[in-house]
Order: C-alpha cells, then sequence, then structure tokens
C-alpha cells in the first residue's frame, strides 16, 4: 500500500507543517518509538580550536532499494561492508563552526539535511548553514530518503519514498553530530594535498576532449599515464585533526579527505548493502591512525576518516572489464502451450549466478586492492602534516540556498536527457544501445542520436527522454531537483567549496577557480581549494558547456540546461567572496524553508515487530560448512527489521590465528535467506579469506538487546 | 462488427516457468477467427484451451485440447463452419507438444488432431473433415530479431505441407516493474501440397494454389494492468495481405470475397495461478 505524501515544508530548524516530521521535545527513537536519551556530559565546553568526531551505522535490514543504478540497481539481500556516517564538527577560537558529516550513501536530500538539523539546533546551536552532509555515493545504499518525487521513484528497483528510512537516517545523522559535539576537544589541524593517479579514469572521455583548449592539472601528470587516466583531477585532498586527550597531549584523531571517485567499483548486478571503495579508504587510514595509537583491532575503529566525494562527475574507478557482469536482455521465455496458446510475454535475460560471483570477485578484489595502494599513499601525507599542525585556524561558512527554475539563466524547467536512460559507462541499463529493429537509433545511447540535431530552446543539444510534454506528464511538476544549497566552508586558508550535483572534473576545475578568484578578488588568502560533490541534495550532474554539447551521460543528466556549471561557478564565487568580504568570517547566511515533493510514501523498511518476536524464537546453527578458503553457516534468528544491523555487531568468527573477523569485515557476508514459518528466519553468513584453508574455526552470532545468548558452533 | 474493427478477446491462464507439473486452462472470445489468413467465422467465438504440461528434459512435455464455440452469431451475413443458428462447438482440437531449448534455439514437436463435430446440413465442415497434423518448429533468440519457422504435414485427410515463417522483433519495453513490451511480427504462410488437388477430388484442401498464402504484420502490446494480479493484457492489431484465393474471403457479402486486405484488433487478457 502506498499513500500520497504531501508537500512538506522544511525549514532552517525545526520542521513544520509536516505530518511525519514533527519532532517536539526530546527525539524519540523512530523505529521502535523509544525516547532517546539527550546526550549527556559537557556540551561545547571548549576554548580555542576544537574538534571533535562522531560516528553511527546506517546499515540498513534487507529489503530497500539500492540507490544509484536507477531502477537497474537491485533489492539489498543483505550486507557487506556496512555504512555509515561519519562526522566532524569544529569550531575556532571565535566560535565559529561547522559540522561536516560523509555518509556511506549514494546522495543526500535537502530533506535529510534540515531534519538533521532541526534535531541538534537546540544542543548544539548548529543551523542548516552550519552543516554539509555529502554522500560518498556508493551505489550499494539504500534510497527511499529524497526530497523529490523522481528519485524516489527511480533511483532504485523498488519504488517509493519511505518516512522510517528517513527517520532512520536523520535520526543517525543527528546521533554523529551529538557524538562529535560531546567529544570536542582543544585541537590542532593542518590540511595538505597529493595526487592520487592510476585509480581513477575519465568514463567520458569524448565528452572531455571537448573542453578546448584541453584543461592543465593541478599535478604534474606522469609519463606513461595514458589519456583516460590523466583526464581526471588526482586531487588528494586532506584535513589532519588531532585532539588533545585527557594528559594534555595532542593524538592523532581523524581526518576529513575529499577525492574524486565514483561509488562504482561494484557491479550493479550486486545484491549486498556496500560501502564500495570509500569503505576501503574510509577504514585504511582509520586502522593506521588506530595502529599508531596502539589501539587493537576491533569491531569498529577508534578513529575516523571522512571521505567526501570531489569532482567526480566523470570518473570512475579504474575497474578492471571483468568487474562488468552484463546488461540484461529481452527474450523469448520457452512456457508450457500449444500451436493455439497465445504467445507469453518476453522476459528480461539477467546474467547467471556463475557470471555474477566471478564479476562481483573481480570488482572485490579491484576494490580491496585499489584500497590498500591508496591508503598507504594517504596515510603518507596524514604523516606529512603532522609536522604543521595548527592550533589556531579560522572557521567561516558560507551558505545559500537556490531556487533553480530560470535562475540566472538556467533553463525554466528540469528535464532528463534521453542519454541519461542509457545509463553511464558504469552502470548501462539494458536499454543501452538499443535500436528499433535492430536498425534505428532511438537515442538510447551517449552522444550520436541523443544529440538533438536542431539545437533550439533551453536545453539546447539535449532530447529531452519522451519529449518535454510527456516526460511533464509521466513524472508530474516538481519531481526533479528544485533547489541547490550550496555552501563554502573555510578552514584556515583551505577552501571547501560544496554543491548537490556531481560535477565534471573540468566543470570543477571552472567552479574552483571561481571560488579562488572571488576569494582573492575580496582580499582574502587561498591556499587551496576543494569541492565536495552531492552535498546538503542531490541535483543530478554539472558539465562544461562544451560537455553538454555531446550529451554523453553526464550531459543529458545536467537537468536545468547547459548553464548550470557557469551559475554554480557564479554562485559559489559570490560565496566565497562573501567570506573574503567578511574578513575571513562568515557572512550572515540566509536559511529559506523548504519545499519537497517526495512522492508516494510507501513502507520498505521492515518494521521493527516483523515475525514473532523474540521470545519465540530459539536461535540456533543450522548448518555450518567449511570447504576450501569458504565458510558458510546458516542460522535462525530473528526477523529482518528485528534483527538491525546497526544495532550492534551481528557475526563473528574466531580463527585459530589473528583477530577475530566480524561482519563489518570485506570478507564477510550476510544475506536474510528466508522465513521459517513461525519460528524465525534463516540468515547466512559467509566468509571467504585463504588464509582459513583447512583450520578449525568458530562462528558466533553475537548476543543482542532482545538475544542475550550467543549462538556458536565450530567447524574444520 | 463485420469488417471492422475485429476483436478476439482471451483470457488465458499462465503457469510459472518453474512448475514441474502445471495445468492450466483459458477462454478466449475471438471475432472473426482467422486460421492461416482464412477467415472461418467471423461472428462471436469462444476459444476455450485446457492444457497439462511437465518439466521433461530442459522442456515442457504439454498435452491439451483447444475449441472454437460459435456463440449464436450465425446469421446468414456471417461466415460459420458449424451452420444453423444455435451456438455450438465448430471445431476441437486435440494436441501434444515437446518444446526445449538448445543453446539459442527453441525447438518444438508436436501433433494436432483437428476434429469439426458440426452435424447441421448447412454446416461447412463436419467430421469429414477432421485430420491430423504434425509439426515442427524453430525459433532462434537474439537481441533483435526472433526468427520462427514452422512445417506443418498434415498426414491424414489434406496431405501436404503448410509452412509459416515469421519474425518478432522488439520494438520498445518499459523494463521496470510491471514490464510493457511492445513488439513487431511478420508472418508469412506458404502452402506446400494443402491446396485442392484435381486428381483426387475427395482430398480436403485449406488452399487453393500452393505458394504464398497470406502475409501478417502485426505490432503486440503486453502489459500487466494490475500490479497486484497476476494479471497479463495483450493488444495486438493484425493487418493481413491476402494471395490464396481461400484466404481472401472474409463473408459471405459478395463485396468481400475477394478482399486483399483484412484488420482486426485482437485484445486478450491473461491470468493464472502456476501449479506446484
Amino acid at each position: 500500500m502506498s499513500r500520497r505524501q504531501p508537500l512538506i515544508l522544511l525549514t532552517a530548524g525545526l520542521v513544520i507543517a509536516a505530518p511525519n516530521y514533527v519532532n517536539s521535545g526530546p527525539p524519540a527513537d523512530l523505529l521502535s518509538g523509544r525516547p532517546a536519551a539527550w546526550p549527556t556530559g559537557r556540551l561545547a565546553v571548549c576554548a580555542g580550536f576544537c574538534a571533535g568526531f562522531g560516528r553511527a551505522d546506517i546499515t540498513p535490514p534487507p529489503g530497500v532499494g539500492l540507490a544509484g543504478n536507477g531502477p537497474e540497481g537491485k533489492v539489498a539481500a543483505g550486507y557487506r561492508v556496512r555504512l555509515f556516517v561519519r562526522a566532524l564538527v569544529i569550531k575556532d577560537a571565535r566560535g565559529e563552526s561547522v559540522a561536516l558529516l560523509v555518509a556511506d550513501l549514494a546522495h543526500v536530500s535537502p530533506t535529510l539535511h534540515r531534519m538533521t538539523a532541526a534535531a541538534v539546533a537546540q544542543q548544539t546551536g548548529l543551523t542548516a548553514d552550519r552543516i554539509l552532509i555529502s554522500a560518498t555515493h556508493t551505489h550499494a545504499g539504500p534510497g527511499h530518503f529524497y526530497s523529490e518525487k523522481q528519485y524516489n521513484g527511480f533511483g532504485s528497483s523498488v519504488p517509493g519514498y519511505d518516512t522510517t528510512v528517513v527517520h532512520y537516517l536523520a535520526q543517525a545523522f543527528r546521533n554523529a553530530i551529538l557524538e562529535a559535539w560531546r567529544t570536542m576537544a582543544p585541537a590542532r589541524a593542518a590540511w595538505g594535498q597529493l595526487p592520487v593517479w592510476g585509480f581513477t579514469r575519465n568514463r567520458s572521455y569524448l565528452a572531455y576532449l571537448e573542453n578546448k583548449p584541453e584543461p592543465s592539472h593541478p599535478f604534474p601528470v606522469p609519463s606513461g599515464l595514458d589519456p583516460l587516466h590523466r583526464a581526471v583531477d588526482p586531487t588528494w585532498t586532506m584535513l589532519r585533526v588531532d585532539l588533545k586527550d585527557e594528559s594534555g597531549v595532542y593524538r592523532p584523531a581523524a581526518a576529513y579527505s575529499v577525492f574524486a571517485i565514483h561509488g562504482t567499483a561494484n557491479p550493479p548486478d550486486g545484491d549486498l548493502i556496500d560501502a564500495d571503495i570509500h569503505g576501503m579508504l574510509e577504514r585504511g587510514l582509520e586502522r593506521h591512525i588506530d595502529a599508531k595509537l596502539s589501539i587493537q583491532p576491533s569491531f569498529r575503529n577508534h578513529s575516523v576518516h571522512l571521505v567526501a566525494n570531489g569532482t567526480e562527475g566523470d570518473v570512475s574507478p579504474d575497474w578492471p572489464a571483468t568487474a562488468r557482469c552484463g546488461i540484461p536482455r529481452i527474450q523469448p521465455v520457452l512456457r508450457p502451450g500449444g500451436p493455439r496458446t497465445p504467445a507469453a510475454p518476453w522476459q528480461w535475460r539477467f546474467s547467471d549466478s556463475v557470471t555474477v560471483q566471478l564479476c562481483t570477485r573481480s570488482a572485490r578484489d579491484f576494490i580491496t586492492e585499489a584500497g590498500d595502494s591508496i591508503t598507504r599513499r594517504v596515510a603518507a601525507l596524514y604523516e606529512d602534516l603532522g609536522s604543521k599542525l595548527q592550533d589556531n585556524l579560522e572557521i567561516a561558512v558560507a551558505f545559500r540556498t537556490d531556487s533553480l527554475p530560470g535562475f540566472h539563466g538556467l533553463c525554466p524547467a528540469p528535464y532528463t536527457g534521453v542519454s541519461t536512460t542509457a545509463g553511464a559507462e558504469d552502470g548501462p541499463t539494458r536499454l543501452r544501445g538499443w535500436r528499433l529493429f535492430g536498425l534505428f537509433n532511438l537515442g538510447f545511447e551517449e552522444g550520436g542520436s541523443a544529440v538533438n540535431p536542431h539545437p533550439r530552446g533551453c536545453h539546447r543539444e539535449k532530447r529531452v527522454a519522451l519529449g518535454e510534454t510527456l516526460q511533464n506528464l509521466l513524472t508530474g511538476k516538481d519531481a526533479l531537483a528544485q533547489v541547490a544549497q550550496l555552501t563554502v566552508v573555510r578552514i584556515g586558508d583551505l577552501l571547501i567549496g560544496a554543491t548537490p550535483a556531481e560535477v565534471t572534473t573540468v566543470a570543477g576545475f571552472e567552479l574552483k577557480r571561481a571560488i579562488r578568484d572571488s576569494m582573492v578578488a575580496a582580499g582574502g588568502s587561498v591556499g587551496a581549494v576543494a569541492l565536495v560533490s552531492m552535498a546538503n541534495g542531490y541535483i543530478q550532474y554539472v558539465t562544461t558547456d562544451e560537455e553538454y554539447r555531446v550529451q554523453h551521460y553526464e550531459g543529458g543528466s545536467t537537468i536545468y540546461g547547459p548553464r548550470m556549471a557557469t551559475v554554480l561557478a557564479e554562485q559559489l564565487g559570490t560565496l566565497a567572496g562573501a567570506i573574503g568580504r567578511a574578513r575571513g568570517g562568515s557572512p550572515a547566511n540566509q536559511v529559506y524553508d523548504l519545499l519537497s515533493n517526495p512522492g508516494d510514501t510507501v513502507q520498505v523498511l521492515p518494521p521493527r515487530n516483523a515475525g514473532p518476536p523474540p521470545d519465540r524464537i530459539t536461535r540456533r546453527v543450522l548448518a555450518m560448512e567449511c570447504s576450501g578458503d569458504t565458510v558458510r553457516v546458516r542460522w535462525l534468528d530473528a526477523w529482518p527489521g528485528r534483527l538491525f544491523p546497526a544495532d550492534t555487531m551481528m557475526v563473528q568468527f574466531d580463527p585459530p590465528v589473528g583477530h577475530p573477523v566480524w561482519d563489518d569485515d570485506p570478507r564477510v557476508e550476510i544475506r536474510a535467506v528466508r522465513p521459517q514459518g513461525g519460528s524465525g528466519f534463516v540468515w547466512e553468513a559467509r566468509l571467504s579469506d585463504s588464509r582459513i584453508l583447512g583450520r578449525p574455526i568458530r562462528f558466533t552470532a553475537t548476543p543482542r538487546a532482545d538475544f542475550p545468548s550467543p549462538v556458536s558452533q565450530e567447524c574444520r | 462488427l463485420r469488417h471492422f474493427p475485429w476483436l478476439v478477446l482471451a483470457c488465458v491462464p499462465f503457469t510459472t516457468a518453474a512448475s514441474q507439473v502445471s495445468l492450466s486452462g483459458s477462454v478466449s472470445l475471438a471475432t472473426p477467427y482467422v486460421f492461416r489468413g482464412v477467415t472461418r467465422s467471423n461472428g462471436w467465438n469462444f476459444q476455450p484451451e485446457v492444457f497439462a504440461a511437465a518439466r521433461l528434459a530442459g522442456g515442457y512435455l504439454t498435452v491439451g485440447g483447444w475449441a472454437n464455440l460459435e456463440a449464436g452469431s450465425n446469421s446468414p451475413g456471417n461466415l460459420t463452419d458449424l451452420g444453423g443458428t444455435r451456438p455450438g462447438f465448430s471445431e476441437v482440437n486435440y494436441w501434444v507438444q515437446y518444446a526445449r531449448p538448445l543453446g539459442e534455439v527453441e525447438a518444438t514437436v508436436g501433433a494436432v488432431r483437428y476434429t469439426f463435430p458440426a452435424d447441421a446440413a448447412a454446416a461447412t465442415r463436419d467430421s469429414d473433415d477432421n485430420t491430423t497434423e504434425i509439426y515442427g518448429a524453430i525459433q532462434l533468440s537474439s537481441t533483435y530479431l526472433v526468427p520462427r519457422l514452422t512445417a506443418y504435414l498434415d498426414v491424414e485427410r489434406v496431405r501436404g505441407i503448410y509452412l509459416e515463417g515469421g519474425l518478432t522483433v522488439p520494438l520498445l519495453a518499459y523494463p521496470f516493474g510491471n514490464p510493457i513490451v511492445f513488439y513487431a511480427s511478420t508472418l508469412a504462410g506458404y502452402n506446400l501440397g494443402q491446396e485442392l488437388n484435381p486428381d483426387r477430388p475427395n482430398q480436403g484442401a485449406n488452399f487453393r494454389h500452393d505458394g504464398f498464402t497470406h502475409f501478417d504484420f502485426s505490432i503486440r502490446a503486453t502489459l500487466r494492468p494490475v500490479k497486484s494480479l497476476p494479471l497479463s493484457m495483450n493488444i495486438e492489431p493484425h493487418w493481413q495481405l491476402k494471395v490464396d484465393d481461400f484466404t481472401k474471403r472474409t463473408s459471405p457479402e459478395p463485396g468481400d470475397a475477394n478482399r486483399h486486405i483484412q484488420f482486426w484488433l485482437d485484445v486478450s487478457i491473461s491470468t493464472g495461478i502456476g501449479l506446484p
């Protein structure tokens, strides 16, 4: 059952006129209905330059649609590397503060941003303009939280907006900020940059080449690097923050990084929730810092590494060709019948399970290797920054909200191009390359027939998918993004610009140049500029005017037409200039109320009372099989919904040597298999690791709140 | 309703492909009833079908029956096999078929028994016209074009071969949620021995001459109109170019005795439940 979601008014602070979001008094635990405790301890009683870090698990139970690959994405059957939201809150000696959050999601929405702001305003004084939430862009996280109907409807294979998902995520964001706020301590920080070449490539190279002259790179290009791998912004920007401990010693604590790489190292065929390559990059540096602090590996790392995405619009991880499984094909299906039986409908034929297994393994091998290699380089930068730490950095934030239709020459209405329906190179849809009668191209491609041969109107070269009239009819009014929340944050002489868009490499250069030039023109100094994508909302892609002309996937997804990059550059420049004119401080930021149009509301997240209650479930191991390098365990437990991965650890494997392996480890997969009558739900855990060959290993389904008894078994 | 538009409405239960053994039934409402280009009845026709299928060696072995019930439009202005003015079964078929995939090819073999139970004096077809065909078909699956060739050999009353070659291409497919798929199909009928045989005047005939009998072009849309029900709908307009003289007669009217073009619209609604 679904029901219509009314337009929702989101305000700067509390949510008003929103029946589902009304929140007064202490925030409730929106999933269980239990009241959540207010944070305890001293709040923000920290003088000088201070920082704090927080983290909250946002891994949902199986059943949600995996967002990022549109309707081609799978329904989550379980999870592999858990999803987190990580938060860094910093405050300078003048009292200026900002909260930087990075969530392991495909995108974030204005709804999430404003709800989070409303939830923390009272305790922290952080208002919406002081909160910057961005997404890593993993394509294996949940959808259903968007402010726009189209993204809830087509963002995943499970259409619909789920207020429970929204509340679940917003509450986790709130918890992460409050944890950071609670743990604020005197801090020292330093930023630095280094080039990371060779792990990313431009997936839309022909469009990139349209930029004349070819853009110069911020770092020297290594000799021998091929053109596709050169056509990216390789800049890794890192802010290292050390915190003063109780003994008065500053110790490594965490870092905030910005790097351009799509969260698409996994193939779209995967059906597991997964943090993708960002999960490796986050954990890699966290383990490095933990090791420096002599902290033993545990289920949850102690330190925190936020990896925000940069100008990744046209930048893919350099996954090997074997990491893709092929797209579905529509074919006749053999069905019973006779000579008079009406023809059965054709069906989509997907890659077989063996193919999916092989390409998934190939992708994971790449993720592991690239994650390790990048982490080694990034750890070196982190170490270099240790000698540059300062405790007197100033902070400033400039923020604005723009209504996009017709704004400064943008198109009056947003439209999706036909090339968008074909999908990007990372995640082609089944329509990509489709030809009428196998002969006539209908535009389901990048470039070519996706380009309007007679450019006219505001959208110019964009051939609008289905035409403007039909697209309006099918999607309805305001189904695509209507507003952009833009931010420029100054931390010392590092400027971080943030847009809700996926910005291509060269468009990113334009935006960063605008920020720098405006700040300099206003009398400010600039050490470096980083640009964070998919922040505080989602407005799809932004290309340069030249790239737009050839209508690759990114151009077709630049929904307000060819002036998007120009307008965003102007506005980000305005924000940077405002900081400069305020002598490095924050200008007076206006935070306007927003309307959202999320479309039909459905219940996607399994309810907390799903299946039989805990006292009617006897947790037990049903089967355990050790074969080669793989251990496979099936056990009986609660239904998804009652068994929420985000609540705590689910399983642990104890090998005879080394530390235990938890269910956040990339070698472990957890799947919800099937309900078993009224006696519970069958789950499966699978550990694949060549180091366990022929060795005894113990599996434990760990105790949880309602299930205190562990379930354990050993096999060899 | 005599000429345009003609309508075929079918309710066809379908079974799940995963069923090991299944029993299915269907009923269709059709007007006119056109078979191999020949307009057999242009009144209202109910066409029930039942069949049982079993998974066998990677394919389906199916046994079933199909019938055409002329439903009371047997006025002098309509073509009819049954004759008379009362409703009744004009044709009952029994068949057995085995189909299985062989790589990208789907192969089918089967036999069908045609019976005509009419006993009215005005009947066009009666038990003397009962006959049997064996048939085989191959269909190639590819991304765009799916060709199919079927050969029917009448082994009893008519003798001779009838060939049907077809080509289907999916035009557009809305691939997500409840799929909507549009197909275009062309089909050509070719007669090799089922025509009138002056040397054996008692032998039955389906066509006047050998060679091409008719060409058919259709566009079919399949969709599931109700998400929560296992219901699918086919909408399929046909344009048929008549070649053989027997196919050109579309009604008893003198003006319809030699038509070269025929158009009609098939609308079928399919539903059903797979059996374990």
